[in-house]
């Protein structure tokens, strides 16, 4: 009887640390991330499963807030798709993957309306303007900036531009939550705590 | 085959949740006290064994382990399975908190099955036993597969093609899972054959 305990621990604890050493090396299985980000007057956006391997052919739907279809299309070989901005509203963005794999991002009326802004401003808030009404301008650097070369509002968009090219693959990482060993490890812990107290009401049967 | 939040109908939904709480209620009813350790360690495995990513062929595929749960408990694979599920859905987002009525039924149906069409041969000596035991590991994700491409059907997919696609999608899987119920069983045999009855 004694072997046969020692032996069965064997088998539990090798079978453990197998499954240990595979998950750490690749650490991913498959759930589905589709990120979207705004570039300009485009938002493009980008589908993969966990394990890093790109989307292709998923389909990708575009809803306004309150539930309706705005466009639809198809991921490239680059799990990309890419399209104009269809209105200024908080859009979200539904991929389905095939299979059962789905899950949806949703891009902000305010991350749009920065780029809108600098696009096509308004003839009301041009600086030049601003600084017309205004006898004493509120905001002072931006009235000096159109007395010289460049006004603020052009300034402004080509900063606005620089920075959401260089931000793009910073989110896109933020995005990409791996797991970490401590999950697996609290889901054991779990695990073995919800089977304790199935045993200890059996137990008192 | 975990299926993600948002993709499910309502009627399918609640009908995998139906046919799961069923499945439950009899592996619970059927649960001995003996096997509640077992149920534990094995839950842990089906929860791990979803890291596992088999990187062949064309798949974005992982283990599951569901044909060697159905052996060792048979009807008790689904609360044993719905654990591991809740824990996989809430730690590593995968499928999700309303479909875990459909993803248990997906992954616990077939251990059932498997245990009632092959649970019979595994005890036989020689080649039949393994070959058994190598059937339910493969069958069990086979099975699972076809049920999934059930519940997609009512979606928007189309049954033959997604089943088709899913069954070789895994069959690396299959293979792997083949061999490794062949060998557990093997190795229970020699050291703790009475585990096998169940």
């Amino acid at each position: 009887m004694t072997t046969k305990l020692w032996q069965w621990g064997v088998l539990i604890a090798g079978l453990t640390v197998a499954c240990m050493v595979l998950s750490i090396a690749p650490a991913h299985a498959h759930k589905v991330i589709v990120f979207a980000w705004v570039e300009g007057d485009t938002i493009h956006t980008e589908s993969k499963f966990s394990a890093g391997k790109l989307v292709q052919d998923g389909k990708i739907a575009v809803f306004d807030p309150q539930g309706n279809k705005l466009l639809e299309g198809v991921t490239d070989d680059r799990g990309r798709f890419s399209f104009p901005i269809p209105q200024k509203s908080d859009l979200k963005i539904e991929l389905q993957a095939g299979m059962g794999h789905g899950n949806q991002w949703l891009v902000r009326a305010q991350e749009i309306d920065d780029g809108a802004d600098s696009r096509a401003p308004t003839p009301k808030q041009t600086p030049s303007e601003a600084g017309h009404t205004g006898a004493a301008p509120a905001r002072p650097t931006e009235a000096s900036a159109t007395a010289d070369c460049l006004d603020a509002q052009t300034v402004r968009q080509i900063v606005t531009l620089a920075l959401e090219k260089k931000l793009a693959p910073i989110e896109a990482r933020l995005v990409e939550q791996r797991w970490r060993f401590q999950d697996i490890i609290g889901g054991i812990g779990y695990i073995v705590g919800i089977f304790g107290v199935v045993a200890y009401m059996k137990s008192r049967k | 085959m975990h299926i993600s939040e948002g993709y499910l109908s309502g009627p399918v939904l609640l009908s995998g949740a139906a046919l799961t709480a069923i499945g439950t209620a009899v592996g619970l009813k059927r649960l001995d006290y003996d096997q509640i350790a077992q149920g534990g360690i094995l839950a842990s495995a089906f929860f791990v064994a979803s890291l596992v990513h088999v990187p062949i062929g064309p798949s974005n595929a992982h283990l599951i382990m569901n044909g060697i749960i159905g052996l060792l408990l048979g009807w008790a694979a689904f609360p044993v399975i719905l654990v591991a599920l809740l824990l996989q859905a809430v730690f590593f987002q995968f499928g999700g908190i309303t479909t875990l009525g459909v993803n248990g039924l997906i992954m616990a149906g077939p251990a059932v099955i498997v245990a009632y069409v092959f649970g019979p041969w595994i005890g036989r000596s020689g080649w039949v036993g393994t070959a058994a035991a190598f059937a339910s590991g493969a069958g069990a994700i086979a099975l699972a597969a076809i049920v999934m491409a059930a519940s997609l059907f009512f979606t928007d997919e189309k049954f033959m093609a997604v089943a088709g696609t899913a069954i070789v999608v895994h069959l690396p899987i299959m293979g792997i899972e083949g061999v490794i119920t062949a060998f557990c069983v093997g190795f229970l045999k020699k050291v703790k054959p009475e585990m096998l009855s169940g």
